[in-house]
C-alpha cells in the first residue's frame, strides 16, 4: 500500500548489526560487565540479549523490522530499559500488523523515538513503518545513538500526526475528528470528487441504484453498511465518499464509517440527481 | 517426497469441496470432545517462552486450583524449536528449553496436566523457524507422540499454495482460476461442429464472489475461488466460494471435448478480483446434481503472458448424460489443499498410534473458511487472525484491545464467532476466536468479564494467555477465569453454541447477520443439558446505555429448554438467585462493555 523502492547497494547483514550491538555490550558504556539481566540460561551472552528473536536469519540483509527487533531486545535485556506502556501512536501505522511477531518490537522503537515512521507516497496523511526496507550503516548508527542517549530520540509531539492535511491541498468545507483520528469532510461537490482518489459509495437501496447513480463506484445500501462497515472493498486508509439523496442518511453512514476507523470519509452533497444519473 | 512447487492430486473424493457437507470425518477423527481448556504461552510470552517459565505456569495452574476447574492443557506456542531441523527432525531450542520436550512433558504430566505443542502446515513457523511440518508430517507426528504431546496447535504461515501470512502473494495463482472468457464444446466421436459458449451469453454464477467483468468489447469471469476469511470484512455464513457454470443439454450419453478460453494471473483478491492459474472442471448431471458430480480436470493451466492475453486450453474430455448437464469451472483448492495438509498430519498421528488422543487445534485464521471442513480433521478452528499482536514477555503483560478495525481485538473475534453457531457441536468441533487476553494491559476488568462471558457462551476453547504469576486466588482476574458457572456453560455436555436472539442494530436475522458495528447491544441465548438456558445481555459499545432490554421465555429458541410457570434465575456474576413468575427478563442499563448473564431454569 505504501511501498518505497529499496536501495540494494546499502544492504548489510543482520549478523553485522547483531555483532555491533554485542560489541557495544562488551565495550561501550560499561555495559559489558554490568548487564542488567537475569542470567537465566547460563549460556553465551547472545541468547540472553536476543532470546526472543532467534529465528531471524543472520545472513539476510538487515531490514527495518529486524533492526527494530534487535534494538528492542537490546534495550530490554542489555540496557534494562522498560517498555513503553502506552503505544497508541503505533496503532496508526498502516503496516503495523504486517508482521505479527514484529509488531511489539516496532511499536516500542517507534514510540520511544528510536526509529521513525515514513509518510505514505499516495496518501501523505498516513504513516507507515516500511518493514522490509533495508537499514544502511548511517541508519544503524542513528538507531544505536538513540538507544544509548534518550536526548537523541525523536519526541512524539514532534512527529507528524496522521490527520490534518486535506487531500490535494484542498481546503475542507468542514471537517471533524471522530475521536479516533478519523475525519468527516462534508459538502464536497462532484468536481472535488473527480480530483480525489476515492471509493464512491452510493448508500441508497439497490432498486434506487439500478435506476442510475451520480458517479462511478459501488452500491451498498445503508443498512448493510451500518451492520458491517468493513464490507467496503478498500482499506480503512482509503478515501471513501458517501452519497445518498438524503443528507441525514449520509451523515449517519459517515459517522458509522469514521467510528469504524476509516480515516477519511467525505460526504458528496445532495445533487439534483436526474441529470447526473444518466451518465452512469 | 511431496513436490513443494505444486499441490498433488486430491487423495480422493472425500477430500473434495463437494463432500464438505457430508458430515464424515477423515481418518476416523475422534469427536465428542468438549472445548479444550488450558494455558498457551503466546499471548503471555510470545517467542520468549522458556522451559522455566512453562514449568512455573504449570505450577501456578495447580496452586491456583485451575486444573480442578478444567484448565488442563499447557501449550508451548511458537519460539521453542531450533531455527532448522537436525537430520530432518525437530529439535528443542537449547537456550530456552535445555532439558528437551520429553522432560518438560514428564514434568507437566507429573502435575496431572496435559502437554501441548505448536507447529505449522507450511515450511516455516510464523516466527520464522524453518521447521514446518510440510513433507515431515509422519515423522513429526511420531516424534510428538514420543514426546508425550496431548495437543497440537497447527498454524498456516509460509504455506506453499496460498497467499498465507509470509507466503508469496503470487501464490494466489493456486487458489483462483484464470479469467475465463468462453468455453468451446464438441462431441468427441464425430467431427461435429464445435460450439462456443461465451461467458457473456451462456455463463452464469453459482455461489458467491465471482465477478463478471464487462468492458467495452469484452466480457469475462474472474475472482473464481474461495473468499479469504482472514479479515473482518466478510461473513463466514453461507457459501463462501463461487463457480462459473454453463448448462448444456444433450440427446444421449456421450463423451465430449471442452476447451477453455482463459488468461492467467497471480493476483490476490485484495480489493481486486482474484486471478490465478489453477482450474477445476466438473460436471453435475441433472439427476444427481453435486452429489453425483465428477471432476475431469484439476491442474495449473499454462501461464499466459498477462491477465489480458487470452488463449485457448488443450481439450479436456468430459462425459455428459442425456438431458441437462452443468459444466462447472471452479477452483476449490484453497480449502481442499489446506484440508489435505491438516489431514496428512492427522493421518501421521493415527499411523504412529491408532489410539492416540491428541487434540488437533487448526490455526489457519479463518483464511480458507475452515468452518466448512475443519470438523473432518480437527477439534477446533481459528476463525480470524490473532486476537492480539501485542503479546507480552516475562515482565510485560502485553496488550489486549476491545476494539480494532482489523482482527486484533476481543470484539473483532466475537463479532465473527457469534454468527457461526451452526458450524460448532460435539459431532463437529469448535469455532476458535483465539486465546484469551484476560489479564493483559489495555483492557478493563469489565471488558475481561464480558470477554469471558462471550467465550463461554460460544463454546470457544478457553486458553488462558496471561502470566499466571499475575493472578492470586480470589483477585479480580481469578474471579473471572475461575467463574465456575461460566465455565459450566462452555463445558456443558449438550455442546450447543449460543445464538444471538436479538441485537439493537436493525437486522432480520440477528443469529446469522454478520455485524461489525460495535455501537450496539446483543442478547445471546444458549441451551444447557439440564433443560435450562443461559441468557446474556452484552453491551458491545464503549458507552453506558440505558435503553432497557427485555426478552421472554418465548424468545429462547431451543426445544430442549424446559418451560414452566416459574423460573429460578441465577445471576452468573453476583450469584444472586431470584424467582421469576412471568417468564420475562428485563435489564434496564448496562455500563460500557458490560454484560448481565443469567441462567434460567424452570421450577
Amino acid at each position: 500500500m505504501c511501498c518505497m523502492e529499496t536501495d540494494m547497494s546499502s544492504m548489510t547483514k543482520t549478523l553485522d548489526f547483531e555483532r555491533k550491538l554485542l560489541n557495544l555490550s562488551d565495550t561501550c558504556c560499561g555495559l559489558g560487565n554490568d548487564l542488567n539481566i537475569k542470567s537465566k540460561y547460563n549460556i553465551k551472552t547472545k541468547y540472553n540479549i536476543f532470546t526472543d528473536i532467534t529465528s531471524f536469519n543472520p545472513e539476510a540483509p538487515l531490514d527495518r523490522k529486524t533492526a527494530a527487533a534487535y534494538a528492542h531486545s537490546f534495550l530490554l535485556n542489555a540496557i534494562g530499559e522498560e517498555d513503553e506502556a502506552a503505544i497508541d501512536p503505533a496503532f496508526k501505522l498502516a503496516d503495523i500488523y504486517e508482521c505479527k511477531v514484529c509488531s511489539m518490537h516496532i511499536a516500542q522503537v517507534y514510540c520511544k523515538g528510536i526509529m521513525e515512521a515514513k509518510e505514505c507516497k499516495d496518501n501523505e496523511s498516513r504513516l507507515y513503518f516500511d518493514l522490509a526496507a533495508y537499514v544502511d550503516e548511517t541508519e544503524q548508527d542513528l538507531i544505536i545513538r538513540r538507544m544509548l542517549d534518550p536526548h537523541e530520540r525523536v519526541r512524539h509531539g514532534d512527529m507528524r500526526g496522521p490527520a490534518g492535511m486535506e487531500p490535494n491541498g484542498r481546503e475542507p468545507n468542514s471537517y471533524e475528528h471522530a475521536g479516533n483520528g478519523s475525519r468527516i469532510v462534508r459538502h464536497i461537490n462532484i468536481s472535488t470528487l473527480k480530483n480525489l482518489d476515492a471509493l464512491f459509495v452510493d448508500i441508497r437501496s439497490r432498486s434506487e441504484y439500478e435506476l442510475g447513480t451520480v458517479y462511478e463506484g459501488i452500491n451498498i445500501p445503508m443498512d448493510e453498511l451500518i451492520r458491517n462497515p468493513y464490507c467496503l472493498p478498500c482499506d480503512i486508509e482509503a478515501n471513501v465518499v458517501v452519497w445518498s439523496n438524503d443528507a441525514s442518511r449520509s451523515e449517519i453512514v459517515s459517522k458509522c464509517l469514521a467510528d469504524a476507523g476509516y480515516i477519511s470519509v467525505f460526504i458528496l452533497d445532495e445533487l439534483d440527481a436526474t441529470d447526473s444519473m444518466k451518465k452512469y | 517426497m511431496n513436490d513443494i512447487r505444486f499441490p498433488g492430486a486430491l487423495r480422493g473424493r472425500e477430500f473434495s469441496f463437494d463432500e464438505f457437507d457430508n458430515g464424515k470425518v477423515l481418518f476416523n477423527k475422534k469427536k465428542n470432545r468438549l472445548p479444550a481448556m488450558g494455558w498457551n504461552s503466546w499471548n503471555a510470552f510470545g517467542s520468549g517462552n522458556t522451559e522455566e517459565l512453562t514449568k512455573i505456569m504449570a505450577d501456578r495452574i495447580v496452586e491456583l486450583g485451575l486444573d480442578k476447574l478444567g484448565y488442563r492443557y499447557v501449550v508451548l506456542d511458537d519460539g521453542c524449536y531450533k531455527p532448522e531441523r537436525e537430520n530432518g527432525m525437530l529439535a528443542n531450542e537449547p537456550g530456552k528449553f535445555p532439558s528437551g520436550f520429553r522432560a518438560l512433558a514428564d514434568y507437566i504430566h507429573g502435575k496431572g496436566l496435559k502437554f501441548g505443542m505448536y507447529n505449522d502446515i507450511g515450511t516455516n513457523l510464523c516466527a520464522g523457524a524453518a521447521v514446518g511440518t510440510f513433507d515431515h508430517e509422519k515423522s513429526d507426528a511420531r516424534e510428538y507422540l514420543n514426546w508425550g504431546v496431548d495437543f497440537i496447535k497447527v498454524d498456516n504461515c509460509y504455506y506453499m499454495w496460498d497467499n498465507a501470512t509470509f507466503s508469496d502473494p503470487e501464490n494466489a495463482r493456486f487458489v483462483y482460476t484464470p479469467r475465463i472468457r468462453a468455453i468451446y464444446i464438441r462431441k468427441k466421436s464425430a467431427d461435429g461442429e464445435e460450439k462456443k459458449l461465451p461467458v457473456a451469453d451462456d455463463g452464469y454464477v453459482s455461489g458467491e464472489g465471482v465477478a463478471i467483468t464487462k468492458t467495452e468489447n469484452d466480457c469475462f469471469a474472474e475472482n473464481i475461488g474461495t473468499f479469504d476469511g482472514t479479515n473482518t470484512g466478510t461473513t463466514p455464513v453461507g457459501i463462501r466460494s463461487g463457480e462459473l457454470r454453463f448448462d448444456v443439454n444433450v440427446d444421449e450419453d456421450d463423451v465430449y471435448v471442452v476447451k477453455v478460453e482463459y488468461a492467467t494471473g497471480r493476483q490476490p483478491a485484495a480489493n481486486k478480483p482474484g486471478v490465478g492459474g489453477w482450474l477445476q472442471i466438473a460436471v453435475n448431471s441433472e439427476e444427481n446434481g453435486t452429489a453425483g458430480s465428477k471432476l475431469y480436470f484439476d491442474e495449473m493451466l499454462p501461464e499466459t503472458p498477462s491477465m489480458d492475453d487470452f488463449t485457448i486450453s488443450e481439450p479436456v474430455e468430459i462425459c455428459l448424460s442425456k438431458g441437462k448437464n452443468t459444466i462447472r469451472l471452479m477452483n476449490h483448492r484453497r480449502q481442499e489443499n489446506t484440508l489435505n495438509s491438516y489431514a496428512a498430519l492427522l493421518e501421521g498421528f493415527n499411523e504412529a498410534d491408532p489410539d492416540n488422543d491428541i487434540v488437533l487445534s487448526i490455526c489457519e485464521w479463518g483464511k480458507t473458511q475452515p468452518q466448512n471442513w475443519g470438523y473432518k480433521t480437527g477439534d477446533s478452528w481459528r476463525i480470524l487472525n490473532d486476537i492480539t499482536f501485542w503479546v507480552g514477555r516475562d515482565g510485560n503483560p502485553g496488550i489486549g484491545r476491545w476494539f480494532d478495525p482489523g482482527t486484533p481485538s476481543i470484539t473483532s473475534q466475537y463479532n465473527k464467532a457469534v454468527v457461526m453457531y451452526e458450524f460448532a457441536g460435539l459431532d463437529k468441533g469448535w469455532n476458535d476466536p483465539d486465546m484469551m487476553v484476560i489479564g493483559m494491559n489495555g483492557i478493563t476488568d469489565v471488558m475481561c468479564r464480558t470477554h469471558m462471558v462471550m467465550w463461554c457462551m460460544m463454546n470457544s476453547p478457553l486458553m488462558l494467555g496471561l502470566d499466571l504469576r499475575r493472578v492470586q486466588k480470589d483477585d479480580w482476574i481469578y474471579r473471572i477465569i475461575a467463574n465456575e458457572d461460566l465455565i459450566a456453560l462452555d463445558q456443558d455436555v449438550l455442546g450447543i453454541q449460543a445464538r444471538r436472539i436479538w441485537t439493537s442494530i436493525e437486522s432480520d436475522r440477528p443469529d446469522k447477520d454478520y455485524i461489525t458495528n460495535n455501537d450496539r447491544v446483543d442478547i445471546l441465548a444458549k441451551p444447557l443439558a439440564d433443560g435450562s438456558a443461559a441468557v446474556s445481555f452484552i453491551n458491545i459499545s464503549e458507552r453506558r446505555r440505558d435503553e432497557g432490554w427485555e426478552i421472554s421465555v418465548d424468545d429462547i429458541p431451543f426445544e430442549s429448554f424446559k418451560r414452566g410457570n416459574k423460573y429460578q434465575v441465577t445471576d452468573l456474576w453476583t450469584k444472586d438467585v431470584t424467582i421469576n413468575e412471568n417468564g420475562r427478563f428485563r435489564v434496564e442499563s448496562l455500563d460500557a462493555c458490560d454484560n448481565l448473564t443469567i441462567r434460567i431454569k424452570a421450577l
